[in-house]
């Protein structure tokens, strides 16, 4: 790739992600960082899991998210009863014109460029695992077929805070599988009144799509690629990696780390850390990544991923402050 | 490979270019701080030399010398951690002059090629070339606010210099005399006429020798170094009577308890050595050697018979009177000697004792009747005197000769 070439790449990517955004900004009131948060997971190749209350516009967002890609939608409540085969489709059978009969396979809903796993904790382990399989393997496997997913496929799963009951909480090692957490906060009172009117209207706002839907996918995945080539030096990966390092409760940790962390973050973590990164890079317009870039995305990649213990709750510890320690630490052995 | 080594060797030399050239504005930036403390300092310490005391002197200049050590040791840190190293400088430069990382990256990489993104960054950093330049980077070699801290530094010095003549201080009635070199005498007109009748002969101490007051090696130094400071801002007259007159100001050392002794008093003063007049010598000569000083040399112990043995050369009695003198006047009269060494090139002072210079007045005379002569409570050193004890004449100038045959004149 010549200079020209790479920098009219970044450009595109920039100018793309500034259109996507500003096309679910158009719908969604309020919530900037969080929609930059999804983009960048998006464009980084990974998942994102939404914690917010109900009501707050995450469907929307989603969906607004998926028609300014020009990608496919598709919707799954998930709820106690839900099966696997709910997820990931089933064979059916079905009798053909000559009277034979033979099983088909009918894709579920997992089979769309965007999935929205809405309320992902209330359905059954079985049922969260079968989709989180899909989402590690980008496949699906039915009765000894394997089905590959449409590429780019991208999950969104939110999380109800409240009424945790009859609920399933995701094991970390699910959680390891989204890159981002992103927290959805209640909107202030300009916002509130901005949504109160732009939705009660009889045309309310809709996203304009940004990429052509015949070439969007393709078009996502070349902006995919271009993150990856990012140029990262061994010394922002040394940071990236001390970071992880650093939320485990090892010697090299802070005191506090090693007092109220159980488990820190895997190396799937520092992966999202540095593609994370790069999307950052790429959108401040360089094609290298500094560790600027990767405190950024610090919180967002890890803190989800820790596993706290009795004594962190006991203090009212937060996985953020467990972050901001492993940020600091590492900050001091870069120098 | 090659292609990445060659975008890279015009990056490399113009890193080392930016290095030295910082590096030799640091090295700068600390030598005129360094100056600059050392003028303030210096100034401070001129300035406690002439208008203090040498304790105090003592004092100040120690706290000076560790204010100058704090300061180099500070100057010296902050140029360490400043100083562009080899390893480090690309990621220092380019967070001084703002690259984005560009100038850091593509030094780190070094030859690795694993993107495809690479020719462009290596384009970006060949074009980012000129915002890093060395001159622009560091456009002088000398910065501009250590260059005035130290022409401040030596403002500071050179008007603690000029103020020196005002700090002289005013003449005193202390009289010097050298040994070495008389005609430097510098005796103020005024005080000649104001010396009392009597009176002891205090020798000052050289301003090599040890302090009386602070033998410690610091005061030994602190004194050495008020004395030349005096001796080069003040000439070395006004240096040789400043430090008797802060001498004579200081406090005397309490007398030790004296023991009751007929044929001899304790000269003890803390271990100095102790000299006397003595009042039946050589008070005519015409070379002005009008004082015979006797000395032990050494600093005997309080109340030891020794000792009391060895500085008895005037032969005083119990009650205070000189033997050899008569009953009229106690030769401690005028408050005790202080001390004395007897060196060939010390200089010397006749002092009028603290007393005179303290209340401003003469020691009154003897009033009453003179007290009976004691009984000798050892004959028998009267018929043998023992061996003669050589002591140093100290040479007066001619033109005070009048002068010292007229302070130890005794009365009839």
């Amino acid at each position: 790739m010549t200079p020209e070439v790479g920098a009219a790449a970044i450009r595109d990517f920039r100018d793309t992600f500034a259109a996507v955004r500003s096309e679910v900004g158009r719908v969604v009131i309020g919530h900037q960082p969080a929609i930059e948060a999804i983009l960048t997971a998006f464009f980084a190749g990974g998942h994102v899991l939404i914690e917010g209350v109900p009501g707050i516009g995450k469907t929307l967002m989603v969906r607004s998210l998926a028609d300014a890609l020009s990608l496919s939608f598709s919707r799954l409540q998930f709820t106690v009863d839900l099966m696997p085969a709910d997820v990931t489709g089933t064979r059916v059978i079905e009798e053909g014109g000559d009277g034979r009969r033979s099983f088909v396979f009918v894709p579920g809903p997992v089979f769309a460029h965007v999935l929205l796993a809405d309320e992902i904790n209330r359905a059954t382990p079985k049922t969260q695992s079968a989709l989180l399989e899909a989402m590690a393997e980008q496949q699906v496997t039915v009765a000894g077929t394997t089905h590959p997913l449409p590429a780019p496929f991208f999950v969104l799963a939110t999380l109800n805070p409240i009424e945790m009951e009859g609920t399933y909480q995701l094991p970390e090692a699910q959680l390891d599988r989204f890159v981002f957490k992103v927290r959805l906060a209640y909107p202030s009172q300009a916002e509130l009144e901005r949504i109160l009117a732009s939705t009660t209207v009889a045309d309310p706002p809709t996203t304009a799509p940004v990429l052509e839907p015949a070439t969007a996918a393709s078009r996502a995945l070349e902006l995919r690629r271009l993150v990856r080539e990012v140029v990262v030096t061994p010394q922002v990966e040394r940071y990236a990696a001390t970071i992880v390092l650093l939320t485990a409760p090892t010697e090299a940790a802070d005191d506090l780390v090693r007092r109220w962390v159980a488990h820190g973050a895997s190396p799937r973590g520092g992966q999202a850390l540095l593609l994370g990164a790069k999307v950052r890079a790429l959108l401040d317009g360089r094609p290298h990544v500094t560790p600027d870039d990767v405190d950024a995305v610090a919180h967002a990649s890890l803190a989800h991923r820790l596993v706290l213990r009795f004594a962190a709750e006991a203090d009212g510890a937060d996985p953020h402050r467990v972050i901001d320690a492993a940020l600091a630490g590492a900050r001091r052995s870069r120098g | 490979m090659p292609g990445s080594t060659s975008s890279l060797q015009p990056i490399l030399r113009q890193l080392r270019r930016v290095r030295r050239r910082w590096n030799t504005r640091e090295l700068a930036r600390a030598a005129l701080s360094l100056a600059a403390a050392s003028g303030i300092i210096g100034a401070l310490l001129v300035l406690a030399a002439l208008a203090t005391a040498p304790r105090r002197f003592a004092a100040a200049a120690a706290l000076l010398a560790v204010a100058w050590a704090a300061s180099a040791v500070t100057i010296g840190l902050a140029t360490r951690r400043r100083w562009l190293r080899r390893r480090t400088a690309h990621r220092q430069v380019d967070r001084h002059a703002r690259l984005g990382g560009r100038l850091a990256t593509i030094v780190d990489l070094g030859t690795r090629e694993d993107s495809a993104l690479r020719p462009l960054l290596a384009a970006e950093s060949a074009a980012i070339l000129p915002l890093w330049d060395a001159e622009r980077l560091v456009p002088r070699r000398a910065p501009a606010g250590a260059l005035a801290a130290a022409a401040a530094g030596a403002g500071a010095l050179l008007a603690a210099v000029a103020l020196a003549p005002t700090l002289l201080p005013p003449p005193g009635p202390t009289i010097l005399v050298r040994d070495a070199d008389a005609s430097r005498l510098p005796m103020r007109p005024g005080s000649r006429t104001a010396l009392p009748r009597g009176g002891a002969v205090a020798e000052m101490k050289s301003p090599s020798a040890p302090d009386e007051a602070d033998d410690s090696l610091l005061g030994g130094i602190a004194d050495a170094l008020q004395y030349r400071l005096h001796r080069e801002l003040w000439g070395e007259a006004e240096a040789v009577r400043a430090q008797e007159m802060a001498r004579a100001e200081e406090p005397a050392p309490e007398p030790a308890p004296e023991p009751p002794r007929a044929d001899a008093r304790s000269r003890d003063e803390g271990g100095e050595s102790t000299g006397r007049v003595e009042p039946g010598g050589e008070t005519g000569e015409p070379e002005g050697e009008g004082a015979e000083v006797a000395s032990n040399g050494g600093a005997p112990d309080a109340g030891s018979p020794d000792a009391a043995g060895e500085t008895r050369s005037g032969g005083g009695t119990a009650d205070g009177a000189a033997r050899g003198a008569g009953t009229a006047t106690s030769p401690d009269l005028y408050g005790a000697p202080t001390g004395v060494i007897h060196r060939a090139a010390a200089p010397f002072t006749l002092g009028l004792t603290a007393k005179v210079h303290v209340t401003g007045g003469g020691p009154r005379p003897p009033t009453g009747d003179t007290p009976l002569q004691m009984p000798d409570a050892n004959p028998a050193l009267a018929e043998n005197p023992g061996e003669a004890i050589a002591v140093p004449h100290a040479p007066v100038p001619p033109e005070f000769a009048a002068v010292v045959r007229r302070l130890f004149e005794r009365e009839p």
